[in-house]
């Protein structure tokens, strides 16, 4: 029978859609028809297909009918990487190949019209959907054969030609092609990338002892942080060295960062997984689709996302559009962003830290002491500015910290030189280690995305610390929200020093820590336990 | 398009060729030949044939190559509209209701060298 079924995979976010391509070869007005809701990007897969099986020698069937369906036919299918899918269906409904080598296995790659075979974004999803609906061989193009090969259980045959393609297809032995220029994306510039972080250590901020803590427990429970502060008085350089003390990403969490990456097309070739906490600082004159994800045609992933599991920078805060710190909102919350379409709702996940800075007023001098405070703001202004930084957004943050710029008596350090982050990391991580067992059979994996309600059932404060944060919210120095935030610190706290459950202590940091007053000197005594 | 050895004579005579020998498949076929290129002001009909109740217009397009795509790919949507309407227009000058009316395409590809391949397409679009 004329007819031939390839697979593959369309993506919806990081969800992905088997796709059967369906091929029809018959006695006919000559003619390839595609139907199945093809988006223009892949209507011209036509043209590709025909030339790359016309240049790689193989034989078109120009004398039939040929008709593709790619089915499901109510799913709107975008993108590129669908052309080797089609070219394979057609020559094994044609007979060039053997229909039945075609089982089981997933197609993934553009083609040149010479008949090379092209890097796609978002090959991990796919393999990975295409290996959860049961298929155990996929054909990728060769640069993408190790972002493949992270998918378990997965045959991965990395090709550079679709001549390639058919002779494994057919049993034969394998030609020599040439190699396919990688897509475009190559590093330019590395200025101030991610190798001058790594240069980057905790102990180089001398005098910070109460700033050095609170991100420490940050990091350790995945909370939101919010630094406040004049000019020069150390946010960003704080902020830079939190990827240095949060630890590996687990093996699930690597492989979500992984596959959002690879469908933001940030993946280079020899990248493999992505196993160390990302860092993200977009600008404050980003869009929303740029910091939540979105864009035209397929959905790309945000700075938001690409911060999975690792660090979201937002310095100057309070200039960023309205629209993007309210849009802010439900991702701090829920860990997820959501961008919904006409045809498709797509959720990412998007559980990074989120680090927010700001400056006490618009020209960043305002200090309370009169005697050294320089700002020419006008009140009006410094109100205007305070009034973003208090909004809804700021009541979903954990900690609030104030710095002031370093005098030179603090440089005197009260518990002896600054630690290294190397000391601080390993803290952390196993501050998270006992969050993960604690946690184990939950969706949620750190105090900071923990849901309230379900920490007071299960994990509540000891009494007399609940009664702490109790006078708190009675006496509005906490909001409900608020209160439930100082829960989820309070057990970090506690996971840090090593404690079964928070005391009275703990609960007291937590609560200068959500308010922004000075940790008690006790406090950061028992910072090491 | 045209080689320069290809003078019109030639092209016609290779025409004139294929049309034989669609003729002749279509007969040992069971069909009867009504008509021979038929022409009005609007075109030609290579071939008007009988198959049962059935009558049938067949385009035969005759081929020494395919350097310039195959025959098939020469029957576009514009001429397949083109021959149904001719269709009409034949019935009408012989005054004939026939109750179905077919397009058929006879694709016949004549190498200089070797044995020549034909191919019968029944009821294009």
């Amino acid at each position: 029978m004329p007819f031939a079924t390839a697979h593959t995979v369309s993506l919806h976010g990081a969800l992905g859609h088997l796709i059967d391509v369906q091929t029809d070869v018959s006695p006919g007005q000559v003619g390839l028809t595609l139907v199945g809701r093809p988006d223009p990007s892949l209507n011209e897969a036509r043209d590709r297909c025909r030339m790359a099986v016309l240049n790689s020698r193989l034989e078109w069937p120009s004398t039939r009918r040929i008709t593709v369906l790619l089915s499901p036919a109510d799913l709107v299918k975008r993108g590129t990487h669908f052309d080797l899918a089609v070219a394979v269906s057609i020559l094994a409904a044609a007979g060039t190949v053997p229909p039945r080598a075609l089982a089981g296995t997933a197609f993934i790659g553009e083609l040149t019209l010479d008949g090379g075979l092209r890097s796609v974004p978002g090959v991990l999803p796919m393999v990975l959907a295409a290996a959860e609906r049961g298929l155990r061989r996929v054909f990728v193009p060769e640069p993408q054969a190790r972002e493949a090969a992270m998918v378990p259980g997965m045959t991965v045959i990395g090709m550079r030609s679709l001549g390639q393609v058919v002779a494994e297809l057919r049993g034969e032995e394998v030609p020599e092609a040439p190699p396919v220029a990688p897509m475009s994306g190559s590093r330019l510039l590395s200025w101030r990338g991610s190798e001058r972080r790594d240069e980057l250590d905790l102990s180089h901020l001398v005098g910070m002892a109460d700033a050095r803590y609170a991100v420490e427990i940050a990091a350790a429970g995945g909370h939101h942080l919010m630094l406040s502060g004049p000019k020069g008085s150390g946010k960003t350089s704080l902020a830079e060295r939190i990827p240095g003390i949060l630890p590996d990403l687990t093996p699930e969490e690597s492989l979500e960062l992984t596959a959002i990456h690879s469908l933001a097309g940030a993946l280079e070739p020899g990248d493999g997984m992505l196993v160390r906490p990302p860092w993200c600082a977009p600008h404050h004159d980003a869009s929303k689709t740029s910091l939540l994800g979105g864009g035209l045609g397929q959905v790309r992933p945000g700075e938001l996302s690409r911060a999975h599991a690792g660090v979201l920078f937002l310095d100057e805060f309070p200039l960023f559009r309205t629209d993007v710190i309210d849009a802010l909102r439900q991702p701090l919350e829920s860990g997820e962003v959501t961008v919904a379409r006409r045809d498709e709702s797509v959720t990412l996940p998007a559980r990074g830290m989120v680090v927010l800075a700001c400056n006490p007023c618009p020209c960043g001098e305002y200090t309370p002491q009169v005697s050294e405070n320089r700002c020419q703001c006008r009140e009006a202004q410094r109100r205007d500015y305070r009034a973003r930084i208090t909004g809804p957004v700021a009541d979903r943050i954990d900690i609030l910290r104030h710095l002031t710029p370093i005098r030179p008596h603090d440089r005197d350090d009260l518990f002896g030189p600054p630690e290294e982050s190397a000391a601080v990391r390993a803290r952390v991580e196993a501050a998270r280690l006992r969050q993960a067992e604690r946690y184990a059979g939950t969706s949620w994996r750190l105090n900071g995305q923990a849901p309230g309600p379900m920490l007071r059932e299960h994990w509540p404060l000891e009494r007399a610390g609940q009664s702490l944060v109790d006078d708190a919210a009675y006496t509005g120095r906490l909001t409900q929200r608020g209160a439930a935030r100082v829960h989820r610190v309070a057990w970090t706290v506690a996971d840090l020093r090593g404690l079964r459950q928070p005391g009275v202590a703990e609960v007291q940091t937590a609560l200068h820590l959500r308010t922004g007053e000075p940790l008690l000197l006790s406090a950061l005594e028992r910072r090491a336990g | 398009m045209m080689t320069g050895s290809a003078t019109a004579a030639s092209r016609q005579a290779l025409g004139a060729y294929g049309e034989r020998l669609a003729e002749r498949h279509l007969c040992a076929q069971g069909m009867v030949v009504l008509d021979r290129n038929w022409r009005c002001d609007e075109g030609e009909i290579d071939l008007v044939l009988r198959d049962g109740d059935v009558l049938v217009v067949c385009e035969v397009k005759t081929r020494s190559g395919v350097g310039c795509g195959t025959p098939h790919e020469a029957v576009t949507g514009v001429k397949l509209d083109r021959l149904r309407r001719l269709a009409e227009r034949w019935a009408g000058a012989h005054d004939l209701r026939p109750p179905e009316v077919r397009i058929d395409l006879v694709a016949v590809l004549r190498p200089l060298r070797g044995p020549s391949d034909l191919e019968h397409l029944r009821g294009l679009a």
